[in-house]
């Protein structure tokens, strides 16, 4: 489990900054965030691979590649 | 009497069909569109390619916008990366190019996908990034062979579709985010058609690319670098930056010069950046401050999307019947313009 501070709040972005060094910051959705998050307040931070959201969407989306290459006729190009 | 009329026609019809594409440029804008890669190519004859829109769509269609684009024929997009695909949906519903060509690799992301639904929904020509040849007029686009197999590391970057653009003597390679791995391929498999004059320097000049050897290969005397102000990702690297400049090779880099308009006739060429990099805010002095002018601050050009205070050297090159004044920092945002990343007003 990764720990985080968020360092302050601009706009819809929670800035978050790392625990572990080499310091660094990145922006997070204030959507992602407890309600009653505040500045100075420490994250914990689980991240877990969705595998079957992933293999659902790239099949979906290769399905529609695919449908766009059957017009490919491997020609070249006169425009 | 009506004959002689009708010769001049004609005769003026031969001169311009013959005439006009020997002496008329060739535009090729390397877009400032931040972190991100984009390029479009206005041909004498009016048809436009794009290659990559970068990472945001307001950027790119402002650019096109403001560039007074009414048509686009040929889009590349060098990779699903969205970086270099953002904003294509919307370019794809406003321009209905006739081709549009990527390196056929699907990619999870909405960004891909939407650009996808945009050439089901309106019937885009779609094609493989397999070797092959696209001719636009007289501006001759090869497609790199692909690398066989597929590179499984870094698949999307390395697997980009390289394509080399070429407008009689002048040649420019455009290499998405290739890395070291594809340049090796390519040396490979395609070593005679590396040699340019310009390189559009892989992955925003990523230490991952730009291997000496491959770099030798292009031999080019121009090097652009499309990356970010003070991005985070360390584009471009020094030691990458170290390497092109003890091989001559000069350096424009959109974070640095804006956007860099390449203008050739096919034989001689000649580089445009946005901004003079080597121009630094003059310092203040007595006499300026005593000048009239005082009240205005700021200053552009009509011709320019950027403005500076009044004293940056820039302004010195801009023509009086150009040069546009402000007395605010806001009249000046107002007006549409973005401040000048030298004097930074």
């Amino acid at each position: 489990m990764k720990k985080f501070i968020i360092d302050r709040f601009e706009g819809k972005w929670a800035i978050i900054e790392t625990i572990e060094k080499p310091t660094v910051t990145f922006n997070l959705s204030k959507d992602l965030l407890p309600n009653n998050s505040k500045e100075g307040d420490v994250l914990e931070i689980t991240i877990v691979l969705n595998k079957g959201e992933t293999l659902k969407r790239k099949n979906e989306i290769q399905n529609k590649l695919n449908s766009l290459k059957k017009q490919d006729k491997g020609n070249n190009i006169s425009l | 009497m009506r004959k002689v009329v009708f010769s001049s026609i004609i005769g003026l019809f031969i001169c311009f069909i013959f005439i006009l594409p020997i002496y008329a440029n060739l535009n090729i804008y390397f877009l400032d569109v931040g972190q991100g890669d984009s390029s479009l190519i206005i041909c004498p004859t009016g048809r436009v390619a794009l290659i990559d829109s970068g990472p945001s769509s307001e950027i790119i269609l402002n650019h096109l916008r403001d560039l007074k684009i009414d048509r686009i024929d040929l889009i590349i997009a060098s990779h699903a990366h969205a970086d270099h695909i953002t904003g294509m949906d919307e370019i794809i519903a406003q321009y209905k190019p006739r081709a549009f060509i990527d390196p056929g690799l699907s990619h999870t992301t909405t960004t891909y996908e939407r650009m996808i639904d945009a050439l089901v929904e309106y019937n885009i020509n779609y094609y493989e990034g397999t070797s092959r040849q696209i001719s636009l007029g007289d501006l001759i686009f090869t497609v790199m062979p692909p690398a066989e197999p597929l590179i499984n590391i870094s698949e999307l970057n390395n697997n980009s579709t390289v394509v080399r653009l070429d407008y009689y003597d002048f040649s420019v390679l455009y290499t998405g985010d290739i890395e070291k791995d594809r340049e090796r391929s390519l040396l490979n498999r395609a070593d005679n058609l590396l040699d340019v004059n310009v390189l559009k320097i892989p992955h925003h000049g990523s230490s991952s690319s730009s291997s000496a050897i491959f770099v030798k290969a292009t031999n080019p005397e121009v090097g652009i670098i499309s990356c970010g102000e003070n991005n985070t990702y360390n584009h471009p690297n020094d030691e990458v930056l170290s390497l092109y400049s003890n091989l001559d090779i000069n350096i424009y880099r959109t974070d640095q010069h804006g956007t860099i308009l390449v203008q050739t006739d096919g034989s001689d060429y000649t580089i445009h950046p946005e901004i003079d990099a080597t121009c630094l805010p003059m310092v203040k002095n007595k006499e300026t401050k005593q000048d009239n002018s005082l009240e205005y601050k700021y200053a552009a050009s009509k011709k320019s999307k950027v403005f500076h205070y009044i004293d940056c050297n820039c302004v010195k090159q801009i023509s009086l019947e150009n040069l546009i004044l402000f007395k605010t920092r806001e009249e000046a945002i107002a007006s549409d313009r973005r401040p000048c990343k030298r004097c930074n007003p």
